[in-house]
C-alpha cells in the first residue's frame, strides 16, 4: 500500500517504523550488552577461559568447560529420547491417522507444551528423581539429581516441539505423490519413509534443530533436578557414569545465586557474562540453522 | 507374460472372459451413497470407456479397481470386484501385489523429485525386487513402450520435472509399464494436456492395448470414439452415480436408447 | 519382508504415539488429581504462611496477574508497531531484503534464552535503573519475550486479509494511515487478541525473566510505586518451594500451586481458542 497523498508526516508510520527499531535495538542491545560486560574475563583470562575445567569464583579459577559439557550432555540424552519419539509419532499422525484423529492428537500434544516449564521441574523434583535412582542403581547415584534426570526432563519438554513440527513437515508433502506411490503397489510404509519423509527431510531436521535449541535455552527445569554441582569433568566422555552423577550447564549456572553476588567483582561478573555470551551465541546459530531449513526446503518446492 | 508369481491364477484368457470385472459395485461415502450397483467387463486387448459429467462418480469408481478406495477410510464399498474370477476384496489379497497388477494413470502427472531413470524404476525396483544389472534394461523397455525413448534416452539421469507435462505423463505410463501390469487404468491422462500430447497419448493407448487390458476415463466423447472398443456411460440419478448405457461403442453412440445419454449426445460438438 | 517391514513401521509409530498421548495424560492427571485435593476457595483467597509452604496463594495470583497485565500493556502497540512495519511499511519488493532480515531477528529474538532476558533485566532495571526488584521491570521483560511471537501471529493476520477491503477504502479516498485504523486493524484484530492471549499465557508461565529483577518469594504484598516494589508471582513461588521440598505439607501446598497455575494458563489458551477458530471459519469462507 503506497501513501500516494500528501507528503504529511504519518504519526502512524513514524511510531511503527519507531517501534519495529526500538525492538531491534533491545534485542542487538543484549547481544553487546553481554559482550561488553563479558570483556574482563576475555582480556584476563582469554582461551583459558573456554579451555578450562576448574571454577572456583573464590579464587577467580573461570573455566567453563564442565558447563558446555553439562549443557551437551543434558541436550544430548533430550534429542536422543525426544527426536524418535516425537518423529515416531509425527509418523502415526501423518501417514496412519486418519484426519479428524490427527487433530486431537496434535492439539493434545500442543497442550503438553503450554506447560510452565517451572511445572515441568517440579514434576522432575516429585516424580522422576526416584524413577532415576532406580534405574541407575548399577551407577551408584548419590541421589536422583543427575544429569540424566535433566536430560529426561528435557526430553519431555521438547517432545511437543518436535513433534509437531516434524507432523507439519510430513502433512506438508502432497498427497497426490503419496497415492501415486500406493498405486504403484509400494507399502504404506515404503511410502512414509520412501516418499514422504525423504521430501520433508528439511523439515524434519528443522523440527530436531528448533527442539535442540529450546533445550540448550532452557533454565528452569532443569535447574530443579540437575543437582547444580559444579566442576563435574568426567574421566571418560562416553559413559554412562557422568550422567549419574550431579551436574551444571551453562544455563543452570546463570540462573543460580552466584550471579547475584557476582556483581561487584569485575573480573567474575564478566565469567558470568561470558556464560551469558556462549550460550547466546550457541542458541541462536541453532535456531537461525533450523530456521533456514524450512524456508530453504519450501523454496525449493 | 509376468515374471514373478502372481496371486489367484494367471490365465490365457480367451477374448470374452473378462480380466477384471465390477458386480453390482456401490461406494458411499459416510452412510451416503456415491454409486449404486456398476457392472463392469473389462476384456484383455480391449479398451473399455467409462464417460460421464462430472460429478457421477468415474474416478471413485475408477479407484475402487485397484482398492486405493482403501485410502480414503470414509469410503465403504458393496459389492464386488473380481480379477479372473476371484474377488480382490477377499481378505487374503495381498493390495500391494495387486496393484502392481493393475496399474494407474492420474490425471496430473506425478513425477517423483530425482532422475528419470529413477522414476521409471521407482516402482519395479521396490515391489519386483528387481536386481540392479537388470536395471538398465527394464528402464529402455518400459519408455520404449510409452513412445518416450527416444525424447530421453540422452539424459535418464536428469531430473524428471524438466519434462514437459506431455512427456511427464507419458514417464508415469513407463514407471507404472515397467512393473508389466495386466490392466491399465487411466483416469482422465490427457485432460491436463494439449493438442498434440493428447493425439500421442491416443495413439499409444492403442499400441498399449495389445499387451493390456485398458480401463480409460475421459469426459471426451470423440476420445472414446476414437480409442474405446465398448463404454460404460455413468450419469446422476437422484443424486447419485449410476451406470445408464453399457456396450460396445458404436451400438452405445450411434442408437442410445436412454434420454439420458441422447440428451448428453446431441450436445457434443460433431 | 516387505509386509513384516510395513508392520513393524506401524507398531513402532504407534508405539510412539502411544507413549507421547500417555505422557499428556499422566501429566495432566497427576496435577489434577494431586492439586484437586489441595485446591478450594481458601487455597486462592488466603495468603501464604509457615515461610510460604502453607497457607494460600492469593497475592501470588494478584503478582502473577498484575505482571500479565503489564506485559500486555508493553507487549500489544510494539507488536502492532512491528506487524505494521512489516506487512505495510515494508512492503514491496524493494523492501524484501529488509522484511527477511526483519524475520531472521524475530526468529533469533525467540530462541533467546528467558534466563538471559532476566540477567539483562537485572542489570538494566535493577543496577543502571537503580530500580531495585520491580514488578515493572518484570513486566516489560515478559512483554519483551512474548513479542516476536505475539508480531509474526499479526503479521500473519494481516498478510492473509483479502485485499478487496484495502482497496475498496482506497478507492474511497482514504489515506494510508486511516485504511490502517479503520480496515486493517480492526479486521485483524482477532489475530492479535488470540496471539495475545497465547503469548500471555506463556509469560504467566515463566520464571527466569522474573528471577533477577521483578520476584521475591516473601515479603510483598500489592505493589505501591516503581522502585523496590517486588511482587510475589505463582512461577518463582514455585521454583523456590521446589528447591526445598521434603515436607509432604509443602508438597501438598505446592501441587495446589502448580494447579492454579496451570488453570490460569489453560484459561489463557483456551480464551484463544474460539477466537482462532473464528479465523479459521473466515479464512475456509473466503
Amino acid at each position: 500500500m503506497r501513501n500516494t497523498g500528501r507528503r504529511r508526516l504519518e504519526l502512524t508510520r513514524v511510531a511503527s517504523l519507531g517501534f519495529t527499531a526500538l525492538a531491534a535495538l533491545v534485542f542487538l542491545g543484549m547481544l553487546v550488552l553481554f559482550g561488553v560486560e563479558s570483556l574482563p574475563v576475555w582480556r584476563h583470562l582469554g582461551l583459558g577461559y573456554v579451555t578450562g575445567t576448574r571454577w572456583f569464583f573464590r579464587v577467580h579459577e573461570f573455566g567453563i568447560l564442565p558447563m558446555v559439557y553439562g549443557t551437551l550432555a543434558v541436550s544430548a540424552v533430550a534429542l536422543l529420547v525426544a527426536v524418535p519419539l516425537g518423529v515416531g509419532t509425527a509418523f502415526f499422525t501423518a501417514e496412519v491417522l486418519p484426519r479428524r484423529a490427527r487433530r486431537t492428537v496434535k492439539a493434545a500434544v500442543e497442550l503438553l507444551a503450554g506447560v510452565p516449564s517451572v511445572i515441568y521441574g517440579l514434576l522432575g523434583v516429585l516424580l522422576l528423581r526416584d524413577f532415576v535412582v532406580k534405574l541407575l542403581a548399577h551407577w551408584d547415584p548419590l541421589s536422583g539429581d543427575t544429569l540424566l534426570t535433566g536430560g529426561l526432563l528435557l526430553a519431555v519438554m521438547i517432545v511437543p516441539t518436535v513433534m509437531t513440527l516434524a507432523d507439519d513437515a510430513l502433512s506438508g508433502v502432497p498427497a497426490d505423490h503419496r497415492m501415486a506411490a500406493r498405486a504403484l503397489g509400494l507399502t504404506r510404509a515404503e511410502t512414509a519413509l520412501q516418499v514422504a519423509a525423504r521430501q520433508a527431510l528439511p523439515g524434519l531436521v528443522s523440527a530436531a534443530l528448533l527442539g535442540l535449541g529450546r533445550a540448550l535455552g532452557e533454565t528452569i527445569a532443569v535447574f530443579l533436578v540437575i543437582g547444580r554441582q559444579d566442576n563435574q569433568w568426567p574421566e571418560r566422555l562416553l559413559s554412562v557414569q557422568p550422567l549419574a552423577n550431579a551436574g551444571q550447564t551453562l544455563t543452570t549456572k546463570l540462573g543460580g545465586s552466584e550471579t547475584f553476588i557476582a556483581y561487584g567483582d569485575p573480573l567474575h561478573w564478566g565469567a558470568i557474562m561470558g556464560l551469558g555470551l556462549v550460550l547466546f551465541v550457541v542458541v541462536t546459530a541453532v535456531s537461525l540453522a533450523g530456521a533456514s531449513l524450512v524456508t530453504w526446503g519450501g523454496d525449493r518446492a | 507374460m509376468l515374471d514373478v508369481e502372481p496371486q489367484g491364477e494367471t490365465l490365457d484368457c480367451e477374448a470374452g472372459e473378462p480380466a477384471l470385472a465390477a458386480e453390482k459395485l456401490s461406494v458411499s461415502i459416510r452412510g451416503r451413497l456415491l454409486l449404486r450397483a456398476v457392472d463392469l467387463r473389462i476384456e484383455p486387448r480391449r479398451v473399455l470407456g467409462i464417460l460421464g459429467p462430472s460429478g457421477a462418480g468415474k474416478t471413485t469408481l475408477l479407484r475402487c479397481l485397484n482398492r486405493l478406495s482403501d485410502l480414503v477410510p470414509e469410503l465403504t464399498v458393496a459389492g464386488d470386484v473380481r480379477l479372473h474370477g476371484k474377488s480382490i476384496y477377499d481378505r487374503t489379497v495381498d493390495v500391494d501385489a495387486l496393484r502392481t497388477r493393475i496399474g494407474m494413470i492420474f490425471q496430473q502427472p506425478v513425477v517423483f523429485p530425482g532422475s528419470i531413470a529413477g522414476n521409471v524404476l521407482f516402482g519395479v525396483r521396490r515391489t519386483r525386487r528387481l536386481p540392479r544389472r537388470a536395471w538398465a534394461e527394464r528402464v529402455e523397455r518400459a519408455l520404449r513402450e510409452a513412445a518416450l525413448w527416444n525424447e530421453v534416452k540422452d539424459r535418464l539421469r536428469e531430473p524428471a520435472a524438466r519434462l514437459s507435462v506431455g512427456q511427464q505423463q507419458r514417464l508415469c505410463l513407463a514407471r507404472v509399464l515397467a512393473c508389466e501390469p495386466e490392466i491399465l487404468l487411466l483416469d482422465e491422462p490427457t485432460s491436463s494436456l494439449d493438442e498434440r500430447s493428447t493425439r500421442e497419448i491416443e495413439e499409444l493407448i492403442l499400441r498399449l492395448r495389445e499387451r493390456h487390458a485398458i480401463v480409460l476415463v475421459t469426459h471426451n466423447l470423440q476420445q472414446a470414439r476414437r480409442v474405446a472398443f465398448s463404454v460404460a456411460c455413468l450419469g446422476v440419478r437422484d443424486h447419485v452415480g449410476e451406470l445408464i448405457e453399457s456396450g460396445r461403442c458404436c451400438d452405445v453412440f450411434d442408437q442410445p436408447r436412454t434420454p439420458e445419454l441422447a440428451h448428453f449426445l446431441s450436445r457434443e460438438p460433431r | 519382508m516387505r509386509k513384516g517391514l510395513d508392520r513393524a513401521f506401524t507398531v513402532c509409530a504407534a508405539a510412539c504415539a502411544a507413549v507421547v498421548c500417555a505422557l499428556v495424560l499422566g501429566i495432566a492427571g497427576a496435577i489434577v488429581w494431586r492439586g484437586m485435593a489441595v485446591l478450594d476457595w481458601r487455597f486462592v483467597s488466603r495468603l501464604a504462611s509457615g515461610g510460604g509452604g502453607a497457607g494460600g496463594v492469593l497475592y501470588e495470583i494478584l503478582g502473577t496477574v498484575i505482571l500479565v497485565v503489564t506485559a500486555l500493556g508493553v507487549c500489544a502497540p510494539l507488536a502492532v508497531g512491528v506487524a505494521l512495519a512489516e506487512a505495510v511499511y515494508l512492503d514491496g519488493h524493494e523492501n524484501r531484503r529488509t522484511r527477511r532480515w526483519l524475520f531472521a531477528g524475530l526468529y533469533a529474538a525467540n530462541s533467546i534464552p528467558s534466563v538471559l532476558l532476566g540477567i539483562a533485566g537485572l542489570i538494566v532495571f535493577s543496577r543502571w535503573l537503580g530500580w531495585g526488584k520491580s514488578w515493572l521491570a518484570g513486566g516489560i521483560l515478559l512483554g519483551l519475550m512474548i513479542l516476536p511471537t505475539v508480531s509474526v501471529a499479526l503479521i500473519e493476520r494481516l498478510r492473509s486479509l483479502p485485499r478487496k477491503y484495502v482497496e475498496a477504502a482506497t478507492g474511497l479516498g482514504l489515506s494510508r494511515s486511516q485504511v490502517i485504523w479503520s480496515v486493517l486493524l480492526p479486521q485483524s484484530l482477532g489475530g492479535l487478541v488470540s496471539g495475545l492471549l497465547l503469548g500471555l499465557a506463556r509469560a504467566a508461565g515463566e520464571t527466569a525473566p522474573i528471577l533477577f529483577a521483578a520476584a521475591v518469594f516473601s515479603g510483598a504484598g500489592l505493589p505501591a510505586g516503581v522502585r523496590d516494589s517486588p511482587v510475589v508471582a505463582l512461577p518463582y513461588h514455585i521454583f523456590v518451594l521446589a528447591q526445598d521440598s521434603l515436607d509432604p505439607a509443602v508438597q501438598d501446598h505446592l501441587w495446589g500451586a502448580a494447579a492454579v497455575l496451570l488453570a490460569l494458563v489453560l484459561a489463557l489458551s483456551l480464551l484463544a481458542l474460539p477466537v482462532r477458530l473464528r479465523i479459521h471459519e473466515e479464512a475456509k469462507s473466503a
